[in-house]
């Protein structure tokens, strides 16, 4: 496509010059072809006009006299004129007299050409003849018409010449044209094209120290000195950028050396700040561990002495004062440590499904005995969560509802009651409420409920507590994508809720051994066999043996202070059971383990894990490594000798039964 | 053959001035030549001085009847026509134009002779009048009025026919005997 716009200036310039000139050459012969039309036209109808008149008084006697023959002869005589097809005369009446049909027209007559004298005189146009019309008088009287009809061919013979001449014209208009644009177009333009040179090649080779030439005073020479000063301008700041650029560049690599040296010392306290993370973390764990050691000796010897029979009432007491101070230093130390873990986002806790009924069977087992201690009713409805599973996890879910349901318990009003339901607000979602009786909490205190350290106004009541209860369990549901609320009407009671979202296909999980089961049966007292126990801690070595005596006389124990020790011994002896402490010295208990699953001989034993280590990964990684059981220290020696009951074998009914009761 | 004549009469004379149909046909037309022929005539000047009118007489037995009366008035050589009938040969002198009607022959060879000398346009249905020496003499051809024309008898009277009359002649006579 063929644009104006982008052609080069020399040729717009001739382009313009050749079509003014056109145009006006055009325009010329347009009017001079029209002027000449129509004064041809009208020296036409003049011309046959006068023929007529001439004719007309040279006819006239023939019609005076009615001698239609000597009218003709007269018509005849316009033979002469070529151009004439056909003349009429008619009478006053406008009826026929005579008539002449030009000779190659022979056959047509005049009647036949639809002449006619009506309206008479007239001249009329048409597209290839004229026909004229005129009275034929005698001395002022009117003696009748004469029409006459002329080929307009002499017309437009005339108009042809002049369309010929004028092409003739515009040819040789537009050649001239050419000759004079050409020179006239180089001479305007050739300044524009030089600077437009200038231009580009400025652009090209970005040299700013080119100069356009000025060639005149007119528009273009104002323009080339603009383009000169701004060459000018170009240059100068062309050589600041430099300057500025080096100057950057300069900035940038001083600055990049800074920040390589930040980035080192940030990588550094990076690797510091995680190393102490690291340290504390650790420190965390290991002080779980060394405070649960001590504490286990403590509760483990108070229960020995408890089981004494010699004992009088007062020192009964005094001992169960003892387990209790040191049970509630347990909860205390497990919930700064879980909080702590929490807090550093250390807390893993894997999801499943979590069947209802179960887990609010096993709180109701765990609750009740307190319940019962307080004087409080309580109560468990779970009608209509029966069979239904949330996403949670069970430990982590079972902490929570005991939470709740501990709280509830200890701020009641004496003889109080606590209701625990099961409710569905959603299709998707459960909600496992906690009702109580118990004070409430005021209105203005209510926004301050989940906060650490808060006791709200227990802090000087009787009621012992560390005030993070209420945090862990709402951090550890929200951490399970759940949800926590309560109501509270100050002297009516409080309800504390949470919601999980529902999970419909519940898998047959494996079946988790109760860790602490209603005992329905007295583990059988007369157990014989030989249980190794690896233990590098006398003092618990101690608390295991005379708690096993104890119960089971017949029962021999054997001990090892170390890994090491135990695969010596287990070269000798078949042990029933094995129970393993984990954080041994040299091999630790899952290298043990190990070892004791790699022997084709060893492998049946059941290997009972003990340990100080209470927290979730730990347990994880217990159950993943194969132990038997898991048990954590300080263990309560009921639920020792429960889990142990289950790996030694019943003496035989060929067995005597030997020992004594407990 | 005489019916073709008046139908074609009919045709061309509805348009002449003071004809009516009623009247016989030929001679209407003759009438109105009568007066087209005083136009086409030039008489010497002394003929139309201190004459306000161009007479067109009638000598003879009148065959036209009232289509000669329906001229007279009519506008010729910046005159009106006036018609008189007469009944004396002698009466001639202040006639422009004369039409003979039937007569003796003797009374028409004396008509003749007399007119030689005076600038009067003689004009007669009579067989070989122009020949023998008559200015004008109707001839029916072709069931048409026509008509001869002597010109050496007019000029011999004074009288000037325009070319045109003479080119519409059927036959022009230029000698006339004595």
């Amino acid at each position: 496509m063929f644009h104006f716009q982008n052609l080069p200036i020399q040729k717009k310039l001739r382009l313009a010059i050749m079509l003014a000139c056109a145009v006006l050459v055009g325009l010329f012969a347009v009017a001079s072809l029209v002027k000449d039309f129509v004064s041809a036209k009208a020296g036409l109808e003049e011309k046959y006009a006068s023929l007529l008149a001439v004719l007309g008084n040279n006819l006239a006697p023939a019609v005076m006299f009615h001698d239609a023959s000597a009218a003709r002869q007269s018509l005849a005589t316009l033979n002469l004129e070529a151009y004439v097809q056909y003349a009429a005369i008619f009478d006053q009446n406008g009826r026929p007299f005579a008539d002449y049909v030009a000779a190659g027209l022979a056959d047509d007559s005049a009647s036949h050409a639809g002449l006619t004298p009506t309206g008479c005189p007239y001249s009329r146009f048409g597209l290839d003849r004229m026909t004229l019309c005129r009275t034929i008088e005698f001395e002022g009287e009117r003696l009748g018409s004469m029409v006459l009809v002329t080929s307009l061919r002499p017309l437009y013979n005339q108009t042809l010449s002049v369309v010929l001449i004028s092409l003739i014209v515009l040819v040789t208009a537009l050649a001239l044209a050419v000759l004079i644009s050409h020179p006239l177009a180089s001479a305007l333009a050739g300044p524009l094209v030089r600077l437009t040179d200038t231009v580009r090649r400025v652009s090209s080779t970005h040299d700013y120290a080119t100069r356009a030439v000025k060639e005149s005073e007119d528009e273009l020479g104002l323009l080339t000195d603009g383009f000169n000063e701004l060459l000018q301008q170009l240059q100068q700041r062309d050589a600041s950028l430099k300057q500025y650029r080096e100057e950057l560049e300069q900035l940038v690599a001083q600055r990049t050396a800074e920040l390589e040296r930040t980035v080192a010392e940030l990588q550094k306290a990076k690797e510091r700040a995680e190393s102490a993370s690291r340290a504390k973390s650790e420190f965390l764990s290991s002080m779980s561990h060394e405070l649960r050691t001590p504490l286990n000796a403590v509760l483990g010897f108070a229960q020995l002495i408890e089981l004494d029979p010699k004992l009088d009432a007062e020192h009964q007491e005094n001992i169960r004062e003892i387990t209790r101070a040191g049970n509630h230093l347990l909860a205390l130390i497990s919930d700064v440590i879980d909080l702590a873990k929490i807090e550093a986002g250390r807390l893993d806790i894997p999801l499943s499904p979590v069947p209802i009924d179960k887990l609010l069977d096993e709180c109701r087992a765990l609750m009740q005995p307190l319940a019962r201690e307080r004087g409080i009713r309580l109560d468990f409805s779970m009608a209509d969560c029966a069979s239904l599973a949330v996403r949670a996890n069970f430990t982590r879910l079972r902490q929570i509802v005991l939470n709740l349901t501990s709280n509830a318990i200890k701020y009641n009003r004496p003889h109080g009651r606590v209701e625990v339901r099961c409710e569905r607000p959603a299709p998707d979602w459960l909600r496992i409420s906690v009702e109580d009786t118990g004070p409430g909490i005021p209105p203005e205190r209510q926004q301050e409920m989940f906060e650490a350290f808060n006791r709200l106004g227990a802090e000087m009541g009787p009621i012992e507590g560390t005030g993070i209860g209420l945090v862990i369990t709402k951090r550890l549901t929200e951490m399970m994508g759940g949800r926590i609320g309560f109501a509270s009407t100050p002297g009516v009671g409080s309800t504390f809720w949470v919601e999980f979202a529902r999970v419909d296909s519940l898998p047959a999980a494996p079946r988790q051994r109760p860790e602490v089961a209603p005992a329905d049966d007295e583990p059988s007292a007369r157990r014989a066999g030989t249980v190794l126990y690896v233990e590098d801690n006398a003092i618990n070595l101690r608390l295991v043996e005379k708690a096993l005596a104890n119960r089971w006389p017949n029962l021999k124990v054997l001990a090892a202070s170390s890994g090491e020790a135990a695969l010596a011994l287990l070269e000798e002896v078949r042990p029933d059971a094995i129970l393993l402490d984990i954080g041994l010295p040299g091999l630790d208990g899952y290298q043990v383990l190990q070892r004791i699953r790699a022997n084709e001989a060893l492998r049946a034993i059941p290997v009972i894990a003990l340990s100080a280590s209470a927290m979730i990964d730990d347990l994880k990684r217990g159950e993943v490594a194969g132990f038997d059981a898991y048990l954590t220290k300080p263990f309560h020696i009921d639920r020792l000798i429960q889990t142990l009951d289950e790996f030694i074998p019943h003496p035989g009914a060929d067995s005597p039964a030997p020992g004594k009761l407990v | 053959m005489r019916a073709g004549v008046v139908a074609f009469f009919i045709v061309f004379l509805a348009g002449l001035p003071g004809a009516r149909a009623t009247d016989s046909i030929e001679y209407q037309l003759k009438a109105a030549f009568l007066y087209r022929f005083a136009q086409f005539t030039e008489w010497p000047a002394a003929a139309l001085a201190s004459r306000e009118q161009l007479t067109l007489c009638v000598l003879g037995e009148d065959p036209f009847g009232p289509a000669l009366d329906g001229l007279a008035g009519n506008p010729v050589q910046q005159r009106r026509l006036a018609v008189q009938r007469l009944s004396d040969p002698q009466q001639l002198g202040h006639c422009h134009i004369v039409f003979l009607g039937a007569m003796r022959p003797e009374v028409l060879s004396q008509v003749l002779r007399r007119s030689r000398q005076l600038p009067v346009l003689t004009v007669a249905d009579h067989k070989g009048f122009a020949a023998a020496g008559g200015m004008i003499q109707f001839v029916i051809v072709n069931n048409r009025v026509q008509f001869e024309i002597n010109s050496a008898a007019a000029e011999r009277a004074g009288l000037k026919l325009s070319s045109h009359l003479l080119k519409l002649a059927r036959t022009l006579y230029t000698s006339y005997p004595d």
